[in-house]
């Protein structure tokens, strides 16, 4: 190995080693704060790593029924992703393959969809939901999500579509495959990396959404995550422990989860990204 | 290619079975409510963070169900950081529960929304007696000559905490009585950066507001008076003066420190003072055991006398309820001395029952009693919660170093705007 | 357009040319999207047109009263200033660093994979964790910028609480959040690059910064376009973190868009003013977005 090559690989490692500073330090202080005692977050330039390990902030978080709000969380997240991928695959399918008229304006009012302020719809919504009489119940928020999930999901499909050959499918077609035959023998099974991809995005984005899940839900057994997080803040002080506990509840496993999926998440954002 | 695919696919296939589950769970909650003879009384509480009331609280409602047949209780606890948000967009949505509990700063708003009905006729017909209250709780209950809730629990936001260890060390026989004495006692415990004189509070919250108000009070100064505004006067601008002549002797980041701050730095040993209510002593207990530390009226400018503000929880009654008798039954249930005890967060407003509870769940009870009757409330006005925001920037102004008499008479201008 | 259309070649002109199937196709999509954006926006306007008493639920129509009120608030000017600031920041500083990032992810690296899912975690932590995290980090006696500084014995800056720092520190603090979705995408788009292109300019002599510029920048281009577009309207509207942070401020110095409407119409209980402050919001990130839309179809991504 040659000078320059040496001197090129230190130099990846050191901006790795910079890079994983920036992203870890704030984390590793999340889990170690998650572990101290309420004396010990109020010790004036305390340690870094607790001196009395505790899991008392687990303890707490999880007797506010964290692990309920996992399974919400779960329940909310994916049946958000599937409704998604399910609309969003058969409007990305029209606005890709199918010529008409107005398809651009289509495609650039779902971006203009990304661009209000959740404040200015939260009460029309909240009355649209008591007047289906959802409020409180997941399917609220599942819907409310699809509104923001759907035109990202639009829009990253796309991609997919648009790099898989119209001559495939006009092959199938030729075959003797009828439309539908065709779109799901040949076309779904090209994109299921593009499917992973865009799923991971709307579950990671709805795992994380606050603003409709505390406004929709007030039975604490029906709290997501988020909303979770909330609990620990009172009027007079916040619980820093418990919402270091739940926030690591809540981040680790799904990047665990990331870490085996990875190889097809990459490959899948690859093409979302490149739309060309 | 091909065989991952399927693997995938079998995996979404699956998840989408997550769907009908979601719309089969919802519809056995719809199968599990209330049949239709019942009369069902929604109630809103909101919790503070570590310290789940709503055990104590169910207790009780299921006593008052069995008292009166026919009647479910059901009660809502939303968490305090969404509790504003959740009541308003609900209010605003018209999906306003019966009765909810509600912040004392909050009630002239609901009670100029006409969202919240006047109580005056109701409570004699149901004998509530407002003599029965501390009067200070009472009195935030009043908007324009009428009551609109029954004071449920309240207290004032100062005591002065010291740290008695820091005190001896620094040679000073007992926490001050007068400003000036508290400045100078600031400056001979202050050894920065290891230890400091006083924790202020400043950030862009009511927490900065409410130190403000009492400093101001206490100096014989008002936010408004009869309608007028009178927060450029000569008495507010000494009394933020003060504030900022203090906070010299405090760590740095005046501008973002929070009450949970401000009590955390106490609790640390970084700081021998700090201003705040009671119910901070517990927590105290839990984060700092072993710290020698007592309560003392805070000090009042030379010649004058202390005086904190008010901070409490009302109950109140919506207009779109279809039944208020049974509402202020429920109210005279919860709010009974026994009931009050186990579930107000703060010191019960019932006479009997705030001087039971202080006496028995609060270090130096004579103090707190003290304080609690000499508070006074913040304006009470349906603007409230705009005034609490210039006030807010226009500490986050002195803070920043705008001179305070600018600074208040741009506050004044904008509050006469409103 | 239909002309780009046959060239681009999707299905071409060949394809079904006919309205039914991309209708029906589109359906749920366009239900759900007139049903919970476009009659709630329009709902909005209207409510942005009337000032309502408080809470009451009645409102009386007063024209363009709120945005006039707006228009006149040098608050509001400053929202729109520190909304610019705030977006161009932390996208910046999201595609720097993702771009970066995801240029060392890319090279075949000893323990890769845990990287990127370390990378991974502050994306998928909810915002107000998040900020609570950042909060007590830059508490000056309590938090880790604070201990560091205590160790290398400067005083304690608090920054959160100084009207030069605080805006600095957010971003800073949403930089750390949003980066690893930015760096997700460029790794996809470098591992779309064409080698022989980097290649081929390697073997020419070229220095590993001449590659990146020459070579693989225009190569990732789509890409970094559209992530752009898409992370700059979701940070102009991003509320999570600065409301737990600051709240806006001190003294404004934090204050855009969402938590300017949040506090005018929750906070302060205007609820019509604050609607109008969401639509001139939207407005604003409206012409942003444009610029980008416009690059877009220019280079025919739209057709």
């Amino acid at each position: 190995m040659g000078a320059a090559a040496i001197l090129k690989k230190g130099g990846q490692y050191l901006g790795i080693i910079l890079l994983l500073a920036f992203f870890v330090t704030p984390l590793a202080w999340m889990v170690s704060t998650s572990f101290k005692s309420a004396a010990e977050i109020y010790t004036a330039n305390g340690p870094f790593f607790p001196t009395h390990w505790t899991l008392k902030n687990y303890q707490v978080a999880f007797a506010a029924g964290l692990g309920r709000m996992f399974v919400n969380s779960t329940i909310v997240a994916v049946s958000t992703t599937v409704v998604s991928l399910l609309f969003a695959v058969l409007s990305s399918y029209a606005v890709s393959r199918l010529i008409f008229r107005g398809r651009r304006m289509i495609l650039v009012s779902m971006i203009l969809s990304q661009l209000i302020p959740l404040s200015v719809l939260i009460v029309p919504i909240y009355q649209i939901m008591a007047r289906l009489n959802l409020l409180d119940q997941f399917p609220s928020l599942v819907i409310a999500y699809l509104t923001f999930s759907i035109p990202v999901a639009v829009w990253f499909l796309r991609s997919f579509f648009l790099s898989v050959s119209p001559e495939i499918e006009e092959a199938a077609r030729v075959d003797g495959c009828s439309l539908f035959q065709a779109f799901m023998r040949v076309v779904i099974p090209l994109i299921v990396p593009g499917l992973a991809a865009t799923g991971i995005y709307v579950f990671v984005t709805v795992w994380q959404e606050l603003m409709f899940a505390i406004t929709f839900l007030t039975t604490p057994a029906k709290y997501t995550l988020p909303a979770g997080v909330i609990l620990f803040i009172g009027q007079h002080g916040t619980n820093y422990g418990a919402v270091m506990a739940a926030a690591t509840v809540m981040s680790i496993p799904p990047s665990v989860l990331f870490l085996l999926m990875q190889k097809r998440l990459i490959s899948g954002f690859a093409s979302a990204g490149g739309i060309k | 290619m091909i065989p991952r695919g399927i693997k995938i696919s079998t995996g979404v296939l699956a998840a989408a079975g997550l769907p009908a589950l979601l719309l089969a769970s919802s519809a056995s909650t719809l199968a599990a409510s209330q049949p239709h003879h019942q009369v069902v009384l929604r109630v809103w509480d909101m919790n503070q963070a570590n310290t789940p009331i709503g055990k104590e609280e169910h207790k009780y409602i299921a006593e008052f169900e069995k008292a009166h047949p026919g009647v479910t209780v059901k009660l809502t606890i939303i968490p305090y950081a969404d509790y504003f948000h959740d009541l308003t967009v609900a209010v605003k949505a018209g999906k306003a529960p019966d009765i909810a509990t509600v912040d004392e700063i909050w009630t002239p708003a609901f009670a100029a929304s006409k969202a919240i009905v006047p109580l005056s006729s109701l409570m004699k017909r149901y004998h509530l007696n407002s003599a029965n209250y501390f009067k200070p709780a009472w009195q935030t209950t009043l908007y324009h000559g009428q009551s609109y809730g029954i004071p449920w629990s309240f207290d004032v936001w100062e005591q002065l905490y010291w740290n008695k260890t820091m005190f001896a060390k620094a040679h000073i026989a007992g926490p001050p009585k007068t400003w000036p004495q508290m400045l100078a006692d600031a400056k001979k415990l202050t050894h920065a950066p290891n230890q400091y004189g006083i924790a202020v509070i400043g950030d862009k919250g009511e927490d900065t507001v409410v130190v403000m108000d009492s400093l101001i009070y206490s100096n014989g100064g008002s936010i408004e008076k009869n309608g007028k505004v009178t927060f450029d006067s000569s008495k507010v601008k000494r009394a933020l003066t003060f504030y900022k002549d203090l906070s010299k002797y405090a760590p740095p980041g005046a501008a973002s420190a929070t009450e949970s701050t401000s009590i955390g730095l106490f609790s640390s040993g970084k700081v021998a003072m700090a201003f705040d209510g009671s119910w901070q002593q517990a927590t105290l207990q839990s984060q700092a055991p072993h710290l020698n530390w007592g309560i003392a009226v805070p000090p009042a400018p030379t010649g004058k006398k202390f005086h904190g503000t008010l901070g409490g929880w009302n109950l109140v009654v919506f207009k779109q309820s279809k039944h208020y008798g049974l509402d202020m039954q429920y109210i005279k249930w919860m709010t009974k001395p026994n009931v009050e005890v186990k579930v107000a967060s703060l010191i019960p407003a019932n006479k009997k029952a705030g001087i039971e509870f202080v006496k028995k769940d609060r270090r130096q009870p004579s103090i707190i009693l003290n304080t609690l009757n000499n508070g006074y409330p913040r304006p009470i006005s349906p603007n409230y919660l705009t005034i609490s925001t210039i006030q807010q920037n226009a500490m986050s102004e002195i803070w920043t170093g705008t001179p305070v008499g600018r600074a208040v008479a741009q506050a004044a201008t904008e509050m006469k705007h409103q | 357009m239909q002309q780009s259309v046959t060239a681009r070649g999707p299905i071409g002109a060949r394809a079904r040319h006919s309205r039914s199937p991309a209708i029906w196709l589109l359906l749920p999509t366009l239900v759900s999207m007139v049903g919970l954006v476009v009659y709630p926006l329009a709902r909005g306007f209207y409510t942005s047109l009337t000032t309502s008493f408080f809470l009451s639920n009645q409102a009386v129509f007063a024209g363009f009263k709120n945005y006039a009120i707006l228009l006149h608030n040098p608050v509001f000017w400053m929202v729109v200033w520190h909304g610019l600031v705030w977006t161009a920041g932390v996208v910046l500083g999201q595609l720097i660093f993702g771009f970066v990032g995801a240029l060392i992810l890319n090279q075949p690296i000893w323990g890769q994979a845990i990287f990127q899912s370390v990378t991974f975690i502050p994306w998928i932590m909810p915002g107000v964790a998040a900020g609570l995290l950042w909060s007590l980090m830059y508490d000056p006696t309590f938090g880790l910028v604070g201990n560091l500084q205590h160790f290398w014995g400067f005083s304690s800056i608090a920054y959160l609480s100084n009207v030069h720092t605080s805006m600095a520190a957010v971003v800073v603090a949403a930089i750390w959040k949003g980066t690893p979705f930015t760096i997700l995408m460029m790794l996809a788009g470098l591992q779309t690059v064409d080698t022989a292109v980097t290649e081929a300019a390697r073997i020419d002599g070229a220095s590993w910064f001449k590659v990146i510029r020459h070579a693989v920048i225009p190569q990732v281009a789509p890409v970094v376009r559209t992530t752009a577009l898409f992370i700059t309207v979701w940070t102009f509207n991003y509320f999570d973190m600065i409301y737990v942070m600051t709240n806006g401020g001190p003294v404004n110095s934090t204050q855009i868009f969402p938590t300017y409407v949040y506090q005018l119409a929750f906070g302060q209980l205007d609820y019509g003013l604050g609607t109008a402050a969401g639509i001139l919001s939207l407005v604003v990130v409206g012409i942003i977005a444009a610029l980008f839309i416009f690059e877009l179809a220019r280079q025919g991504a739209l057709d």
